[in-house]
């Protein structure tokens, strides 16, 4: 039996045989390896393999949990225990739903695992590093970066039925190529992520960046204040997640700090926007169900800039007089991060090229990175952060200038609200929790407070 | 602990590797969170494993496994990335020498955190929950306890063997007021899931969260009717724990050697405190003096040695104004010729150690809170962090607190929101003209400072008092 069947066999064992009143078991493995580059040359080049056992249970009402890395049964079994130990410490919790019960959950119409991808070991993420260093190097220019690829297996087992499991790869290239002697300055920046790392075609990210950072020289000053703005699916991306972490999501929301709040169909945002979660879309990191086993399915956040909905874990889910639209996170997360997120955010594309958007720019800042964005003011969704890896003014359809990087501090709600164009081709962008698949924007105001 | 180290040691050696180290980990964490008085997550987390670093043809090569039996498995991942690290190796790894010791450390502590029951736990947090829920108009109720217990043993191929047990805790609550058109919230004793150190029970007593609770939640609905400041340069004062972010992200991160010479340029970003700055660069005002010791009793980041085995140490970074150091490793500290300051860790068993911030600290100076306040015509005081940005060279930053207060004629006098302000970090902290004394310096724990790839969570502590700065550009409407 292959190591991946023994652990669910497992672990469904030890759900099937428990003498606690409810028991939940989440599994989370991962076999991962990244090389790192620097000023051209390798500095970090690493392998890990881990496996992740997290227990909760919910007996004579009372919930707890334990999580261990070891997973034998021996040591499953003792984190049983454990949970069971915390629990009879713990309050009855009366409006607690119960784990997950027996539910199918649908099929993705593409396998999230690719051989290619699971088998890239150390020397094959070295050549691909290799290719990189020598396109950028043979154009004069060097490189940081880093090249990642891991097999994981997710998942989720209740004693009440709920069986579930996800076997995933996954890959993501990160670089940023400057002048040699210039680190951090004149940067220009490639990224690429995908479950199947053949797709990945390194020389294609390498050329791509330096010819990004090959234009940004010699940046020329602008006065803080409002702009139009064209933002590249990158930037899009992380507006995107800030968005949702400030209003799509259930504790945001039912504790008045969302911007949906109280305003569920209405127009909040330009009708061109339409914003929405689907872990069973495979054209971005599609997973059928939540860390609670719950199924997915398509919520829609934002119609046609229309108020739609947030989402919710079983807990806020059963609290609003609902239930969970199957957005549970792992217990094992960033703890800065509450439960329940959208972890699979869609922004529905428009017409225009990115080409199209420079082209019909009178005056324009063109941004293909954020960074460090930080929330300022919750109603809104304001948040400030700097640009970083390319920023241009365009002016009269072209790019004429490199630009300093930039200061914003901007509400996202009021910068969605005047939306010029979106643009026909989206791009899947790593997120903190999850993944975005979004278009380029064009915004008619963002406002620039400064400059580094 | 199944790991056979010495074996794995003497094997990664045997088949070539220049230099090897070996860390096991075990660590136990306990979570336990409130959201509106309901536990939302009481768990325990454990994790064990190594991670082995080794130096191969001159670079460096590292494997991480949970698993006993793949122990020599993990030495040869680890060679064969090490290979594959020199195909793109300009010059060979060299490093500092340390004195190799045989030693143990453990963290100081009053009241062992093993033998704190979760229902005494639970008893504290839902006593301030209560604190806070009893004012009238909060809208969200979160509180949170942590404790952190981690094992581990350090050997490498010089022949240290260093083991250590390291406790830590903390805790921090969170009011949210919202009246429909307006969210306001305050965090006790500090944003960043309250405050934390390394220490026992004792710490966590200390917090005094029940008062804290209230007042926080106070304050919270109190700010929803709080006015806003205008624009304009000003005379600020910040608080002790608003500080404590204020040097992180433009002192403790701009200074990390590694991140100076371009190893996190992809990522976690460059700085603008370039090595020929060392001795000459005047990054702050005299009243600035900036230490890094992760030998201080209570830290965060307080420890008997870091994860190359190099023992805690106190190391000035900025003296009378003047840059005069960086955070180092070995290899950083050989490369530039400097000290070795104590400053490389992992995010446990599977990550490998970059040079991260210890216990950065503001060293106290020689003034008051009060004496500064009522030498203050025209200002705002502010307190605990709420918006914290900066750019990817740690020169452009943007903050601000939860809570301000307008300062005319040297008093407080009203209360402020929505209160931001920006600088460039010379010009900000070349602005400071006074600091507290060493007896309003407090020493702070933040669990959760984020760098590398793959991600690396670490825990660090600052030390810090009130300090005051002029002509600052402050923002007050949205």
């Amino acid at each position: 039996m292959k190591e991946k069947e023994k652990k669910l066999q497992l672990i469904n064992e030890i759900a099937d045989t428990t003498s606690a009143d409810q028991l939940e078991i989440t599994l989370f493995s991962k076999d991962y390896g990244l090389t790192r580059f620097a000023g051209n040359q390798i500095h970090q080049n690493m392998t890990e393999e881990d496996s992740t056992i997290s227990v909760r249970v919910f007996h004579n009402s009372r919930l707890g949990s334990c999580s261990t890395n070891r997973s034998d049964r021996v040591s499953i079994l003792e984190s049983v225990d454990k949970a069971l130990t915390i629990a009879a410490l713990n309050d009855p919790l009366p409006k607690f739903p119960g784990f997950t019960e027996s539910r199918p959950v649908p099929a993705l119409k593409v396998s999230p695992y690719y051989y290619s991808t699971a088998e890239t070991d150390a020397k094959d993420r070295g050549d691909m590093v290799s290719t990189i260093l020598s396109t950028v190097k043979g154009r004069g220019f060097e490189a940081a970066g880093a090249v990642e690829n891991g097999t994981y297996l997710k998942a989720v087992c209740t004693n009440r039925g709920q069986q579930v499991h996800q076997q995933e790869t996954a890959a993501k290239l990160n670089l940023v190529v400057n002048r040699p002697g210039q680190t951090g300055f004149g940067t220009g920046p490639a990224r690429w992520m995908g479950r199947d790392i053949s797709e990945l075609d390194c020389r294609r990210e390498a050329l791509h960046a330096v010819d990004i950072s090959e234009k940004n020289i010699e940046p020329a000053h602008i006065d803080a204040g409002e702009y139009e703005v064209i933002l590249t699916p990158e930037a899009v991306g992380l507006l995107l997640y800030y968005l949702s972490w400030m209003g799509f999501h259930s504790r945001a929301f039912h504790s008045g700090q969302s911007f949906m709040a109280g305003h569920i169909g209405e127009q909040v945002l330009d009708g061109k926007i339409s914003i929405w979660d689907d872990g069973l879309d495979c054209s971005a990191y599609a997973m059928p169900f939540d860390w609670e086993g719950v199924p997915k399915k398509k919520v829609e956040l934002v119609k046609d800039g229309m108020a739609m909905g947030v989402v919710y874990d079983s807990v806020t889910g059963t609290a609003a007089g609902g239930a969970s639209t199957g957005h549970a996170l792992s217990l094992l997360r960033d703890r800065y991060y509450s439960s329940p997120l959208p972890t699979n955010l869609f922004m529905k594309p428009g017409e225009e090229s990115l080409g199209d958007m420079i082209s019909s720019a009178k005056k324009a800042v063109l941004v293909h990175s954020f960074w460090y964005v930080r929330e300022v003011h919750w109603g809104k969704a304001t948040v400030t952060g700097m640009t970083r890896d390319g920023t241009f003014l365009v002016e009269n359809g072209k790019v004429t200038r490199a630009l300093p990087n930039l200061r914003f501090t901007q509400s996202i709600v009021e910068a969605l609200q005047n939306v010029i164009s979106v643009g026909r081709d989206s791009k899947l962008t790593d997120q903190y929790n999850g993944v975005a698949r979004v278009p380029a924007l064009k915004l008619a105001n963002f406002n620039f407070v400064g400059t580094s | 602990m199944d790991f056979q180290l010495q074996k794995l040691l003497d094997h990664a050696v045997a088949v070539g590797a220049s230099y090897a180290d070996i860390r096991w980990v075990h660590r136990s964490n306990d979570l336990l969170q409130l959201w509106d008085g309901d536990i939302d997550n009481i768990s325990t987390t454990e994790s064990e494993g190594i991670g082995i670093r080794v130096l191969l043809n001159g670079a460096w090569g590292f494997a991480a496994t949970n698993n006993p039996r793949h122990g020599f498995r993990a030495v040869e991942k680890s060679l064969e990335t090490a290979q594959e690290s020199a195909r793109w190796h300009n010059k060979p790894v060299e490093l500092a020498p340390v004195k190799i010791v045989k030693a143990e450390w453990r963290t100081p502590f009053e009241i062992d955190l093993r033998k704190v029951s979760f229902r005494e736990r639970i008893d504290l947090l839902c006593e301030a929950d209560e604190a806070m829920k009893s004012v009238e108009g909060i809208s969200q109720r979160k509180a949170s306890m942590g404790f952190f217990l981690t094992d581990q043993i350090f050997v490498s191929s010089e022949g240290a063997y260093i083991e250590q047990n390291i406790c830590e805790c903390g805790a921090g609550l969170t009011a949210l007021a919202a009246d429909g058109n307006e969210v306001q919230h305050r965090s006790y004793p500090s944003s960043f899931q309250g405050n934390y150190a390394s220490a026992g029970y004792e710490h966590i007593l200390s917090l005094d969260l029940v008062n804290g609770g209230k007042q926080c939640a106070e304050e919270a609905v109190a700010l929803l009717k709080a006015d806003t400041c205008e624009n304009g340069e000003k005379t600020i004062i910040l608080d002790s724990s608003l500080l404590t972010l204020q040097v992180h992200e433009s002192i403790g991160h701009a200074l990390e050697l590694d991140r100076v010479l371009g190893s996190e340029a992809s990522y976690a970003g460059t700085s603008f405190a370039t090595p020929d700055k060392i001795g000459n660069f005047r990054y702050g005002s005299s009243a600035v003096n900036i230490t890094a010791d992760n030998s201080l009793s209570g830290g965060l980041a307080s420890t008997g040695y870091d994860d190359e085995g190099v023992p805690a140490t106190r190391t000035e970074l900025i003296k009378d104004g003047i840059l005069v150091n960086y955070l180092t490793s070995r290899e950083t500290a050989a490369e530039l010729n400097m000290p070795i300051t104590s400053s490389m860790r992992a995010d446990g068993w599977s990550r490998s150690p970059l040079i991260r911030i210890s216990n950065v600290n503001l060293e106290p100076g020689d003034s008051s809170l009060d004496e500064m306040i009522a030498d203050t015509e025209d200002g705002i005081f502010m307190k605990t962090t709420k918006v914290y940005s900066i750019d990817d060279k740690r020169l452009n930053f943007e903050f601000g607190p939860e809570i301000a207060w307008k300062i005319e004629n040297g008093k407080c006098t009203k209360l402020l929101k929505n209160v931001r302000y920006r600088s460039i970090t010379p010009e900000f902290w070349n602005s400071c003209d006074a600091v507290a004394g060493e007896d309003e310096w407090k020493l702070w724990g933040v669990p959760v400072c984020g760098k590398g790839e793959p991600g690396q969570i670490v825990h660090v502590g600052h030390g810090t008092a009130a300090a005051r700065f002029r002509n600052i550009q402050v923002e007050g409407s949205r």
